[in-house]
């Protein structure tokens, strides 16, 4: 076996076992990472339907805060990003493509602020 | 066909399935800047999957001037990959958050086939490639695997991101020709793969077209750019 197939080998091995530590990681982080604030006006929200976001209303899924489960349950909290992403993003996204008045689509900052409105 | 013409017919055919069936929202100037260099480079990896600088049947004086243009456009790929990941930090600070391991895997992706960019372009040079590989046949093959691993990295990077692909039709229709055809060019051999069409030209004017493609392509990004925004 030449030295240069150890430094392969040696290599691949690394690779593996970093993304073994990665894939460990990246749930800690997950789990850990503190919430980004967010801004939410419900006034400009209001010919939404309260279930489409308050499904907890209908479902009886769960009471109080969102993140009282989307943060803390075990099914759900690994996905909270997409989840809260696919919900606001995706509607302002079809309002801004049917040409009506949208809310933010993509700027991270256009939402994650300190929260202002009621 | 010429490689202008196929380079530039790749570019906007990646861009227009992104404008198939609605869901045309700019996304603010900085955002789809950002992302449009993000698309030329994407555009420029399938590119160098058919350029691929190989001598095949060419001779020697005209090989050079292609293996040099496949250098060029990989460096000039993987500096507007760069760019696309910092015009998006300088436009929303806040995009750092992906640099974090708790970012979705989509992000991940993207970083994952960032450093992969870097890896495969430096290893092609001739001293890092003959200190790495031992023999110029292992080097395409795993030159050749590595890019496609990339590639798929990247459309999984595109594709999640889903602000321009936001159907599974335009997810699919993309997939299949960014991971599809570079996959399918890569089962046929060499002697059966597409000949770029260029007169005969020397080595040294290979940096001279590596401006060229990348003037053009920061143009259709613009205009990708004001049309997703001005519209």
């Amino acid at each position: 076996m030449t030295a240069r197939r150890v430094v392969v080998g040696a290599v691949l091995i690394a690779l593996v076992a970093l993304a073994v530590a990665a894939g460990n990681g990246r749930r800690n982080a997950t789990e850990t990472r503190p919430l980004l604030p967010l801004t939410f006006a419900h006034a400009d929200h209001r010919s939404v339907n309260c279930i489409t976001c308050h499904h907890n209303f209908v479902d009886s899924t769960g009471q109080g805060l969102c993140i009282d489960c989307h943060k803390t349950n075990a099914k759900v909290r690994l996905q909270i990003e997409p989840m809260f992403h696919t919900l606001c993003r995706g509607c302002h996204v079809a309002k801004r493509t049917a040409g009506d008045d949208a809310g933010p689509v993509r700027r991270c900052a256009d939402c994650h602020t300190a929260d202002e409105a009621p | 066909m010429g490689h202008r013409t196929l380079l530039l017919a790749i570019a906007v055919g990646l861009l227009v399935t992104t404008a198939l069936g609605g869901g045309w929202a700019g996304a603010g100037f900085g955002w789809d800047a950002a992302n449009a260099v993000g698309f030329a480079a994407a555009a420029l990896i399938v590119f160098l999957h058919v350029e691929t600088g190989a001598a095949r049947n060419r001779p020697a004086a005209h090989a050079a001037f292609h293996s040099k243009l496949h250098a060029n456009v990989a460096a000039l790929a993987l500096g507007l990959a760069v760019v696309h990941v910092l015009a998006l930090v300088a436009d929303d600070r806040l995009t750092l958050e992906y640099w974090k391991l708790s970012a979705p895997p989509y992000m991940l992706a993207g970083f994952v086939a960032l450093f992969a960019m870097v890896a495969i372009v430096a290893s092609a040079y001739p001293r890092p490639r003959r200190a790495v590989f031992d023999s110029p046949q292992r080097f395409r093959r795993i030159h050749g695997v590595a890019s496609l691993v990339l590639t798929a990295l990247v459309a999984w990077h595109v594709t999640g991101s889903a602000l321009y692909l936001d159907t599974r039709v335009k997810q699919t229709l993309f997939v299949a020709a960014f991971v599809g055809v570079p996959a399918w060019l890569s089962l046929r051999p060499a002697f059966e793969r597409p000949l770029i069409d260029v007169p005969p030209r020397a080595a040294g004017e290979a940096r001279r077209e590596t401006v060229w493609i990348g003037a053009a392509l920061l143009a259709v990004a613009a205009a990708f750019t004001l049309l997703r925004n001005v519209s």
